[in-house]
C-alpha cells in the first residue's frame, strides 16, 4: 500500500492545497487513518478511490487548521515564478507553483473534483466514490470547477501581464 | 466510461486558450513526485505500520520488523514466566485484517513464543482486488460500536488544541488537552492529544514533565507512529534547556 500509493498520496496532498510545510504531517496522518480504518474497507470502491477519499478529508482538515492558525509566514511563502517564463518550458517546481496559484482560487469541493479527475485521472465513478457523493453531483461539480479554473487562468495571466 | 468528459490535458482541437494553458501546466507538473529518498524518510517516520512489499527484512522498515519481533518475543517470555499456571491469555491482536495488502506489524500474541522474523504475506496488487461492485456485507458490529462510543466533540477539541499549538499558544493547547482527557479519557484521538501535550510542555520549557509524559506514552503505545516524533520533541527540549 505504502510503496504503491505513497508517492501519489504525497503529490495529491500538495495538489489538494496542503501547505508545503504540512505535507509530511498530512501524509503521515493519511497512512495512520488507512491503518486504523483498514477493517472498515468493504471493497465497494477501488483501493485508490478509498485512499484518495481519505486524502481529501485529511487535506481539508489541514487547510482548515492552517486558516485557523493564520501562520502562513512570509519566509515560507513560495518564490514567485518568473512571469516571463513560458509555461511550456516551466520546471516541475514552477509548474507546481502556477498550478497552486490557480487551484487556490477554487473552493474545496471544486478543487477536489478537478484534482481527482483532471490531474489524478480517476474515473468519474471513482471521483464520486472518493468524495462520497452521487456521480451526477461529481459531474456538476466538475463542470463548475472547470469554469472556475478558466476564470482563475484568465486572472493569473492578466496579473502576469501587469508585472 | 467512454462518455466521460475529455480531460483538459487530452484536449486538442477546439481547446480554449485557458484550457491549453492549464493543460500545459498539468503536463509540466506531472513529474512532481517525491524522490525515493523522501519516501524512505516518510516510511521511517511511519515506522511499524508500513513495510516493504517483498518483505525486505533489512530495509528501512525491515529493521522495525526485527525490532518489533524481538521486543514481542521478550514480552512473551516475561509474560510466560509470570502467567505460568494461568489461562487468561487474550491474543485478540492476531486476527487477520482485510485488505491484506495493507501491511501491518502486529505484536505477536502471548502464546506465540517462536516468533518468525517477519513472515512474508502474499502481496496482492490493487488490480487483483475486486472493484466497486463487490457484494455488500452486513455492517461490521465493531464499526457501529466505535461510532456509538465516540466521544462527542473530540475531533473538534483535538483540532483546536493543534491549532493553538500552531498559533504559538502552548498554554492554551495544554489546557485543551486537559479538557480532552477529562472529557474523553478513552478517546480515539488519545495519541494525538498526548503528542500535542508533550509538544506544548516542551515549548513551555517544562522539560521534566514532557519527558515523563513521553516515557508514559511510549510505554502505553510502543508501536505508535508518534513515538519517534515525541522522542525528538523531548530531545530538542532538553538540549535547548541546557544551553
Amino acid at each position: 500500500m505504502f510503496r504503491e500509493h505513497g508517492p501519489y498520496v504525497h503529490r495529491l496532498l500538495r495538489r489538494l492545497g496542503v501547505h508545503p510545510s504540512d505535507v509530511d504531517d498530512a501524509f503521515q496522518e493519511v497512512f495512520i487513518v488507512i491503518h486504523r480504518k483498514r477493517a472498515e474497507f468493504e471493497h465497494r470502491s477501488s483501493v485508490r478511490s478509498w485512499v484518495y477519499g481519505i486524502c481529501v478529508h485529511v487535506a481539508s482538515r489541514y487547510r482548515r487548521l492552517r486558516n485557523l492558525a493564520r501562520e502562513v509566514a512570509e519566509e515560507e511563502a513560495s518564490e514567485p515564478v518568473d512571469p516571463t517564463t513560458p509555461i511550456e518550458s516551466a520546471t516541475v517546481k514552477e509548474a507546481r507553483e502556477v498550478l497552486s496559484a490557480i487551484l487556490d482560487q477554487l473552493d474545496g469541493d471544486k478543487r477536489a473534483v478537478f484534482v481527482l479527475y483532471e490531474l489524478e485521472e480517476l474515473s468519474m465513478q471513482e471521483v464520486a466514490q472518493s468524495l462520497e457523493c452521487p456521480v451526477q453531483t461529481a459531474y456538476s461539480r466538475l463542470r463548475a470547477a472547470r469554469e472556475a479554473v478558466d476564470a482563475a487562468v484568465r486572472r493569473y495571466r492578466a496579473q502576469r501581464e501587469f508585472k | 466510461m467512454s462518455r466521460e468528459p475529455i480531460r483538459v490535458v487530452d484536449l486538442t482541437d477546439g481547446a480554449s486558450s485557458e484550457q491549453q494553458f492549464i493543460g500545459e501546466v498539468i503536463r509540466a507538473e506531472r513529474m512532481g513526485l517525491p524522490s525515493a529518498a523522501k519516501m524512505d524518510e516518510l516510511a521511517a517516520r511511519l515506522g511499524p505500520i508500513v513495510r516493504p512489499k517483498g518483505g525486505g527484512l533489512f530495509g528501512t522498515s525491515g529493521r522495525w520488523l526485527v525490532a518489533t519481533a524481538l521486543a514481542g518475543a521478550f514480552v512473551v517470555a516475561i509474560f510466560a514466566v509470570r502467567s505460568s499456571g494461568t489461562t487468561d491469555v487474550a491474543p485478540a491482536a492476531s486476527r487477520a485484517a482485510p485488505p491484506s495488502e495493507i501491511h501491518e506489524v502486529v505484536t505477536p500474541p502471548p502464546n506465540a513464543v517462536a516468533v518468525p522474523p517477519a513472515p512474508v504475506e502474499p502481496a496482492i496488487s490493487v488490480e487483483q482486488l475486486p472493484s466497486a461492485a463487490a457484494p455488500s456485507r452486513p455492517r461490521a458490529p465493531a464499526l457501529a460500536a466505535s461510532a456509538a462510543s465516540a466521544c462527542a466533540g473530540e475531533i473538534d477539541l483535538v483540532e483546536r488544541a493543534d491549532a493553538a499549538l500552531r498559533a504559538n499558544d502552548p498554554a492554551g493547547a495544554l489546557a485543551m488537552t486537559r479538557a480532552h482527557i477529562a472529557r474523553c479519557p478513552d478517546g480515539a484521538f488519545a495519541q494525538e492529544c498526548e503528542r500535542i501535550a508533550v509538544e506544548a510542555l516542551t515549548r513551555l520549557g517544562r522539560t521534566a514533565e514532557a519527558s515523563a509524559r513521553a516515557n508514559a506514552f511510549e510505554r502505553r503505545y510502543p508501536s505508535s507512529p508518534y513515538v519517534r516524533r515525541i522522542r525528538n520533541l523531548v530531545q530538542q527540549g532538553s538540549s535547548e534547556s541546557t544551553r
